[in-house]
């Protein structure tokens, strides 16, 4: 195929019209953080739900001189994160990367890398649901007014059945915060240990949910509060025992997997942040 | 891997580079940073005696296209749509020129004009994004010695400090008012050496008295 | 070089794609043909420009064939594509008064001015497989323009001339039988749920936009459970359309009008029993719901002007009764797009070990507080008895 039909389409994709709606967006979430910002969300070539708000937004702020990671669950390869910067990488030819720290820009869906993210890098996370208040109020119309007076009332009752049911809040991932002190926002599916990631961080977060057109944002240095009673406070997943059976890292995320062996199998605990692991090994190993 | 698309072409290559240091300089306010040099030269001049300050003027039209609005100030009042300068950005970026109070987008091109600031919108309870950016030209903004202004909120580690040397102090004044959160503008400093100083809606401004 | 993951995520989405690529050729059957997916699967064709939202027969057969007949991927290949064409000009208003139809029919009354063309129905087909399709040749080509020929001669013959005929709500508009089209703010452009966001409340014109490019099955179960009985709608077909429609547009130099060319589409009005008061000095009328789509695709108008005319008479505050999840226009609008309702069901395809992990952990915890209920409860009596004692 000739040069021509090859560059079919705009750099990133995206028309220049759809970015700049974006921006415009993105600069109204990063003065009202935490708050959801409407935006018309574009028809993308991938599926919705499957990353196009993060998707989006990476299109619209992506520069020829970025280095981008993409990571699903915590992982370059994951076959999501696979496809999503193939994507990226056909429509801008930026340089790639699975190394957190030389990443300028970095999409993800489900976690926040554990190395520490600085104030040169932005990270975008997917968003399948925007609104915290879902659970008590899924009327848009009426949960959007709710917002506007900061009435959380419903959601601290739902928490309240939750803690006597269950003993703890039951929501997972996607833990809600106040941002600010004065949003109820949804972190997305990242698991709790994630977090504390988000409060007074030296990096900016963008959050983009295509299907449910909304972006909105966390500026570095914001204060970012699970929502917790006195005597039920917020407590991630971590365990005093825990380690990586890969890399031992301890203060970590981590999954569970089945390892095949010479006696079938057994079921292992190791990073969920692969691109870490991975770096902490090569580390030990330099060492010997 | 085989490319699929062409690479920005040198106003595409702008808007995106500039629109990464709006949001760095809005993200952590009292933080200067550089926009790059404006892809276009030949704007017509505000007035008699001014010329506009093209790196806030590029980076103001860079948001802009035909679903939004904006309005222009100079010498502390407003500019009408059929000036020459409103009629050059409307040309190029289609976005309409409206009064005051509707605009999505303010250009004021000196700091007099902050004493307009009142007459801008500031979204509501519900849509508190739908309120004005304003682009600010001034002078010169001072990055070590002269604070004037000492910045808190968001994006903001303890307090920045900051100088924008050369306004008045009704001018500061106009500029430090902020609005009840939610509601706010959200504004762009920036200085005739292209450097940009964002203070968004919850940055809390005091002034400092030499 | 040290540690090497073993996953090949991206070594396993190439395959994927070119597994997917053979498994439509491997039957060894000849190839499909653009041309004959369009004129032979016009209904595959029609609802991958309507949910697709884009009008263009060739690339909807190109859909199609791609999709390997999945009317939802189809639909999604002609949107993903959609998406990236410019917005050269809106049209001007297209009226269904001037689609030259090959189908009208009306269920409001017996006869109506221009009369009933029954034209290409399948509503009164027997459903019957029809063995002689299975081993079709060339002649068949031959034998159905023929036959079509001898039929449009003998429809023209009974109906004097066929074209543009009068439409029915007109009349009844005329009668004051059903409520005035409802005026809404005029702007220069329509609203485009493409270009700005869909918030609630929405105006109408955003409303028959996401219905135009819903999904047909999931707004025929919307329309049905309103008709049904979880709702209060009781329409009437006013009138059904289906012919081409002459699309025009306003030069733009000299506003002269001009016709680009012509749709395939189907239209329909119902009215519904319920009474609307349009202002206080006159009596009530029917309220109408409106229904449109490209293609012959009568099922999804029908269901559309259904949920039009509920929707407006739930804002409007004028249903009585059980109103139903098809009144709730947040719950209509913002479920019956089959590209947004697949993508995040088939989503949950993707890996969610993470949240599956943090979810073990909450399940772990709420485990604990039941295996400690007995315990709290036990201390309260032995400290109640002890008290007691």
């Amino acid at each position: 195929m000739s040069e021509k039909i090859d560059q079919l389409y705009n750099f990133a994709l995206l028309d220049e019209d759809a970015k700049r709606e974006i921006r415009r967006k993105l600069l109204k979430a990063v003065a009202l953080p935490g708050h959801l910002v409407p935006f018309a969300s574009r028809d993308l070539p991938i599926a919705r739900g499957w990353g196009t708000g993060g998707l989006q937004i990476t299109l619209a702020i992506i520069t020829p001189d970025d280095t981008l990671k993409v990571i699903d669950q915590g992982d370059d390869e994951s076959v999501n994160a696979v496809n999503l910067r193939r994507l990226i990488g056909r429509t801008t030819g930026v340089a790639t990367t699975t190394d957190t720290a030389s990443a300028s820009l970095i999409q993800t869906r489900h976690r926040i890398p554990e190395e520490p993210l600085r104030a040169d890098q932005i990270l975008v996370l997917q968003v399948p649901m925007a609104d915290p208040l879902r659970w008590v109020e899924p009327n848009l119309e009426r949960a959007t007014a709710m917002h506007s007076e900061s009435d959380y009332g419903k959601m601290w009752v739902y928490m309240y059945e939750s803690v006597v049911r269950a003993g703890d809040l039951r929501i997972a991932s996607q833990y809600p915060v106040m941002v600010n002190r004065r949003y109820l926002m949804d972190t997305t599916p990242i698991p709790r240990w994630d977090v504390p990631k988000l409060h007074m961080a030296e990096t900016l977060y963008l959050f983009g949910a295509g299907r449910e057109k909304r972006i909105y944002a966390v500026p570095p240095y914001t204060l970012v509060e699970p929502l917790q009673f006195e005597d039920y406070p917020f407590r991630t997943e971590y365990q005093p025992d825990q380690r990586c059976a890969r890399c031992g890292a301890e203060q970590v995320f981590l999954t569970t997997h089945f390892v095949p062996d010479a006696s079938g199998g057994r079921w292992v605990s190791t990073c969920s942040d692969a691109a870490y692991c991975a770096k902490r090994l090569a580390e030990a190993e330099a060492l010997l | 891997m085989t490319q699929v698309a062409a690479q920005p072409t040198p106003l595409e290559r702008f808007n995106g580079h500039a629109f990464r240091v709006l949001l760095d300089c809005l993200a952590r306010p009292g933080k200067i940073g550089q926009l790059p040099s404006p892809p276009f030269s030949g704007a017509p001049s505000v007035s008699n005696s001014k010329e506009p300050n093209l790196a806030a003027v590029a980076a103001c039209m860079s948001l802009l296209d035909q679903t939004v609005s904006f309005v222009q100030a100079v010498d502390a009042d407003w500019m009408a749509a059929d000036h020459p300068l409103t009629r050059w950005i409307t040309l190029r970026t289609n976005a309409r020129a409206v009064a005051p109070a509707l605009a999505d987008f303010a250009l004021f091109h000196d700091p007099s004009c902050l004493a307009l600031i009142g007459e801008l919108k500031a979204g509501t309870l519900l849509e508190p994004e739908h309120s004005c950016t304003l682009f600010v030209c001034v002078p010169g903004i001072a990055v070590d010695a002269d604070v004037t202004l000492r910045l808190t909120g968001p994006g903001i580690k303890d307090v920045a400090g900051v100088g924008l040397p050369g306004l008045t102090q009704p001018e500061l004044v106009a500029l430090a008012q902020r609005r009840p959160f939610p509601l706010g503008i959200d504004i762009f400093v920036i200085d005739q050496h292209a450097r940009c100083l964002g203070l968004p809606r919850t940055t809390q401004i005091e002034l400092v008295m030499n | 070089m040290g540690y090497v993951a073993v996953r090949g995520g991206s070594e396993a989405v190439a395959r994927a794609e070119e597994l997917v690529a053979c498994l439509r050729l491997l039957g060894g059957s000849t190839p499909l043909q653009l041309p004959q997916i369009r004129d032979q699967l016009r209904h595959a064709v029609s609802r991958a420009m309507h949910e697709g939202a884009l009008y263009a027969p060739l690339l909807a057969a190109l859909a199609v064939k791609q999709a390997e007949g999945d009317s939802i991927e189809a639909a999604f290949l002609l949107r993903a594509y959609r998406t990236t064409l410019p917005r050269v000009i809106a049209s001007l208003p297209v009226s269904g008064r001037d689609m030259l139809c090959l189908r009208r029919i009306s269920a409001s009354f017996k006869d109506i001015p221009g009369g009933q063309i029954l034209g290409p129905a399948t509503d009164y087909l027997i459903r019957l497989l029809q063995p002689t399709l299975a081993d079709e040749d060339v002649a068949a080509v031959a034998q159905a323009a023929e036959q079509y020929a001898r039929l449009v001669e003998m429809g023209g013959r009974r109906s004097g001339e066929w074209g543009c005929f009068p439409k029915v709500a007109d009349y009844m508009r005329q009668e004051k039988m059903i409520v005035d089209i409802p005026a809404e703010p005029v702007s220069s452009d329509p609203f485009d749920i493409t270009r700005e966001p869909l918030t609630f409340p929405c105006p109408r014109s955003a409303r028959l936009q996401a219905m135009a490019q819903a999904d047909t099955s999931s707004l025929m179960s919307f329309a049905y459970s309103s008709v049904r009985g979880y709702g209060d709608a009781h329409p009437t077909l006013v009138e059904l359309r289906y012919g081409y429609l002459p699309v025009q547009v306003a030069h733009p130099l000299t506003g002269e009008a001009i016709t680009i060319g012509e749709i395939e589409a189907t239209e329909a009005e119902v009215a519904s029993k319920a009474h609307s008061v349009v202002n206080s000095n006159e009596p009530p009328r029917f309220n109408v719901g409106y229904g449109f789509a490209f293609g012959q695709s009568e099922l999804k108008v029908m269901s559309m002007a259904i949920l039009d005319s509920v929707l407006t008479q739930a804002r409007a505050g004028s249903l009585s009764g059980e109103s139903g999840p098809a009144a709730d226009e947040e719950f209509v609008l913002l479920h019956c797009d089959g590209i947004e309702a697949s993508g995040f069901v088939a989503h949950y395809k993707l890996p969610h070990y993470v949240t599956f992990e943090a979810d073990l952990r909450v399940l772990d915890r709420a485990r604990d507080h039941v295996a400690q209920r007995p315990t709290r409860l036990g201390q309260l009596v032995d400290q109640a008895l002890e008290e007691q004692v």
